[in-house]
Parts: structure tokens; C-alpha cells; sequence
């Protein structure tokens, strides 16, 4: 998706890249061919400083596939970056019976996950 | 409704709702489209307009005028993606405008789902959130999550709405789970977890089946087998992609404009006789109910608890038994209406002795019928957005 491969390439070289309005300076993800603020088309791609904080949290106990079974239960997250802009991801590196709550602070991680797909990917850590 | 283009609703029909039916969605939408023609006491040759979210044949074609008409053998002046609530509004502005007179909105959908498996829908292949290990009762148990740590929900309050609601569907004979009940709200509490805070009865089923309504004008409702009920008003108000984006509660910011939408109908929130919500987790119905306007923001969990349900004074929801007990085919945004329908219409089966007579008892184990209803809402897609039509017997 041409929108979205500057991304994925950034993530390869270790960055996390979001997209900065050039004209209005709103920061947005997932990546859009266009400022929802201004509608401008153009934008510069920025890392993001890899900090934020937990916005929401559930610990998925049943996997969406017989796939995930081994991952269960696992906790999803979605990160209000210290940029503004919101991901969804995994929180890995919290024990499943511990709680998680919500405005803790996290960090990007980026790595393969060892999903046996061989992508780059990015998770959150405590 | 003195307005020859008024639109009214003049047709109505389900297919049997089933787990693994065994069918194709084609045959689904067949009988569908078929049944709700002859509820109306019309043909095909009377449609010029539709509206699906699955075309009776893709090939690759999907819901375009050139593709429907090319399948129903029928010339089409407009079509639609979508169904139910949105379907309607849209429905009445072709009437008014006299591009169309006579609109079918249909759908059926049919699929296989292995053990251990969910519904293929539910896990898309979205490029931010797939292979995070997200699917949609994940998304809403992030968006339930954030919800009560705003406005300070209980877990009992989120289960009160799935309790009414698998009770009403328990007493439906057409429910995919007829039977299945009843449920406190600790049954709701205890079941097998899903996704935190979302039990497997917080969340829809997904199941097989199709649905139609008809639509046409005041004028040509005259003609028609049903007496008509009528779309006064609704509004539509989408935000974001769900699935692709991560979850939010920017739905709740619709509520403006959906409170002025009703006004517009000329009834005020007293007059509403029944919701039809769609109730794809427990956390859809206490915020359709805020975005709505029925009760202040945050206070959703609180209303389910002290305002819906049967009682005397209370506001009836989902009364078939929504999405998680009734049925969810996918896209179940017409079964919201034909809920409405049939309740305005006076045919709801239950398990009243004489109910096939329009005979209730009104005794909450027996009986799902709201007593002498004039309006109903019936809600739309509440996914990344939220929308609404406002149904009268007037």
C-alpha cells in the first residue's frame, strides 16, 4: 500500500514513524494520504520518541484462532503516544495475572515477534 | 402521514436464523427478497431501487444498479451498500425525490465456522491490526474497558443489558439460542472470558440468515397487504473505521445531532416505545442509549440497570433477543426493523398461549410484547459510527 510502505520500511531500520501535517502540524496514525484536520496532502515523516500511555487494556483469554492458542492469555493495549496519535498492539513482558492499568506508562519495542511470518513488528513494553 | 411520499415500510421478512445452515447466502437472499415481496403483496417488477451489503452474485460486481438489475432481471434506478436503519433513510430520500418508488433492502449471508474458529469477518485482514492478535470482541472489550475507567461503569452494570436481552431472545421461537435462559446477571458475569471485561454472553452470536424489508411510498402503501409503518426521521454519523483504527469513543460525540434528528421526528425521547439496539457487545447498549440521548453522558450503565427492560415504566430493548441471542448474520441491521415492525404490527411470537392471535399475557417469563407501542427506534451500524431510524404506527 504506497501509503503505508514508508512506514514499514521505517519500522525495518528500528523507527516508528508517524506522519506530521506540513501544513496544520497534526500528528497522525495509521498512516492516510491525507491530513484529516486540513486535508493537506503533504506530511513529513517523523520517529516518534517511543513513549505513551496505556489508553486501554484488555487481557484476551479465548485466542481468534486455534493459531493464537499458545499465545493466550495475552494483553492488548492501545498506546496514546506522547505524540498525540493512538496505537493498538500487544503488551509483552507483563506477567497474564498481573493487572494492567489503564495510564501506565510503556515504550515501543521493534523486532520480529516470532510469529514465524518474518516481519518486522512492534509491541509495547513496561 | 398525509405526504404521497411518505415512506413506509410494507413488507417485512426473516428466513430461519441457524447456526451452520448448510446454505449459500444466495439462496439466503432468495427467499428473503422473495418473502418480504409477498408480506407486501407486491412483485418483483414493483422494485427500482436496493440496498444490501452482499449482492445475490458478486462476481466482482458487488451492489452497483448494473449488477442488481443484471441479477433480478429488473431495470434499477439506485442501490445502496448497506442495510436496516441507514437503508431506510436512505430509502426515504429516494422516494422523496421521486427516483424511486419501490425499495427492497436485503441480506443474507451463510458461512462455515470450524470448532475453535471465530467468523471470518471478525478477524480482517487489516494492515495495523491483524497480526497484533485483535479481533472484534477485543476491539469492543478495549472500548468497554476505557468506558468504565471514564465514566466509572461497574462490570454488573455492562452484564444488566445482556441479562434483559438473552431473556427476551430466550422466549423468541425464532432465536438462534430459543431456550437458552434465563440469565442473571452473575450467569452473565461467570461465563467463560473472552476478552477483558467481555464474557462469551456479552457478545454476538454469528450465525446464518437473511432478511428483507420493502419500502414505498404513502401512495402506493395503499395498495399493499400491511398496513404501513411509517420512517419519520433518524440520522446517520460515522467517525472512524473500526477494526483499522484502534477503538475509540468519539460515537458518543453524536449525540447533538442525533437528539436534534429526533426532534425533527416530532416526538420527544417519552414517546419512544422500544430501542432496538444494536447490541454487538454488552458495551453497544449503554452507549447507543447516551449517544442517543435517553440518559447524560457516563450515565448509560446506571439507565440500563434502573430504566430498561419490561417493567412497568421501563424502556424495552433489543426485545427479540439482538445480536446475541436472536441473531447476527453478519450485518443484522434489519432485524432491528423488522423487531419493530413486528411489534408496531402487533405479531410478536413468544410463548403466550394465544399469541397467533395477538393475545399477550404481558408476564415477563411468557411474554416479549411491549404493550400498545407507536414508536420504536431502531438502530444501525455501531461500529465506527452510529445510526438511527425512528419507526411510527403514524
Amino acid at each position: 500500500v504506497p501509503e503505508t510502505s514508508e512506514f514499514w520500511d521505517g519500522l525495518e531500520r528500528g523507527a516508528f514513524l508517524l506522519q506530521t501535517c506540513a501544513d496544520c502540524g497534526h500528528v497522525r496514525f495509521p498512516p492516510t494520504a491525507m491530513c484529516r484536520v486540513c486535508l493537506s496532502v503533504d506530511a513529513r515523516w517523523q520517529a516518534a520518541s517511543g513513549g505513551g500511555e496505556v489508553w486501554s487494556v484488555t487481557r484476551v483469554e479465548r485466542p481468534p484462532s486455534p493459531d493464537w492458542q499458545g499465545e493466550v492469555p495475552y494483553w492488548l493495549v492501545v498506546v496514546q503516544l506522547d505524540e498525540g496519535a493512538k496505537v493498538l498492539g500487544r503488551l509483552r513482558g507483563v506477567s497474564s495475572d498481573h493487572g494492567v492499568e489503564i495510564g501506565l506508562r510503556v515504550n515501543f519495542a521493534i523486532g520480529d515477534p516470532g510469529d514465524g511470518e518474518g516481519r518486522t513488528r512492534y509491541w509495547f513494553t513496561p | 402521514l398525509a405526504d404521497a411520499a411518505a415512506p413506509a415500510i410494507v413488507g417485512v421478512y426473516l428466513t430461519e436464523q441457524s447456526k451452520r445452515s448448510g446454505r449459500r447466502s444466495t439462496d439466503l437472499i432468495h427467499e428473503a427478497l422473495t418473502g418480504g415481496l409477498a408480506d407486501a403483496g407486491l412483485r418483483l417488477e414493483d422494485v427500482d431501487a436496493y440496498c444490501a451489503v452482499v449482492a445475490p452474485n458478486q462476481v466482482g460486481l458487488g451492489v452497483t444498479p448494473g449488477n442488481i438489475a443484471r441479477q433480478l432481471g429488473q431495470p434499477i434506478s439506485a442501490t445502496m451498500v448497506g442495510t436496516g436503519a441507514e437503508a431506510l433513510l436512505y430509502a426515504r430520500g429516494l422516494l422523496q425525490a421521486g427516483t424511486a418508488t419501490t425499495i427492497a433492502i436485503v441480506h443474507g449471508y451463510a458461512q462455515s465456522i470450524g470448532v475453535g474458529e471465530v467468523a471470518a469477518y471478525t478477524t480482517p485482514g487489516f494492515e495495523f491490526t491483524h497480526w497484533t492478535g485483535s479481533f472484534t470482541a477485543a476491539q469492543f472489550a478495549l472500548q468497554a474497558r476505557r468506558y468504565m475507567h471514564e465514566f466509572g461503569m461497574t462490570e454488573q452494570e455492562l452484564a444488566y443489558g445482556p441479562a434483559i436481552i438473552r431473556n427476551a431472545g430466550m422466549i423468541n421461537p425464532a432465536a438462534v439460542m430459543f431456550g437458552r435462559g434465563p440469565y442473571g446477571v452473575d450467569d452473565i458475569l461467570n461465563a467463560r472470558m473472552i476478552a477483558d471485561p467481555l464474557t462469551l454472553l456479552m457478545c454476538s452470536l454469528a450465525n446464518d440468515g437473511g432478511s428483507c424489508v420493502i419500502v414505498t411510498t404513502a401512495e402506493r402503501a395503499k395498495d399493499c397487504r400491511q398496513v404501513p409503518v411509517w420512517v419519520r426521521g433518524g440520522a446517520v454519523d460515522h467517525r472512524y473505521t473500526a477494526y483499522h483504527d484502534p477503538p475509540t469513543l468519539d460515537v458518543l460525540q453524536s449525540r447533538p445531532k442525533f437528539v436534534a434528528a429526533i426532534e425533527r421526528t416530532g416526538i420527544t425521547h417519552s414517546d419512544v416505545d422500544m430501542v432496538q439496539i444494536y447490541d454487538h457487545f454488552a458495551i453497544g447498549v449503554p452507549m447507543a442509549l447516551e449517544a442517543l440521548g435517553f440518559c447524560e453522558a457516563g450515565e448509560g450503565g446506571a439507565f440500563v440497570v434502573e430504566r430498561c427492560g419490561f417493567g412497568q415504566g421501563c424502556l424495552p430493548i433489543s426485545t427479540d433477543g439482538g445480536c446475541q441471542s436472536h441473531s447476527h448474520p453478519m450485518s443484522p441491521h434489519n432485524h432491528k426493523v423488522i423487531e419493530a415492525v413486528s411489534q408496531l404490527r402487533g405479531t410478536v411470537a413468544d410463548l403466550c398461549p394465544e399469541w397467533e392471535s395477538g393475545v399477550h399475557t404481558y408476564d415477563p417469563a411468557l411474554c416479549r410484547k411491549v404493550r400498545d407501542p407507536k414508536h420504536a427506534i431502531a438502530c444501525g451500524q455501531m461500529t465506527g459510527g452510529y445510526s438511527f431510524a425512528v419507526l411510527g404506527s403514524e
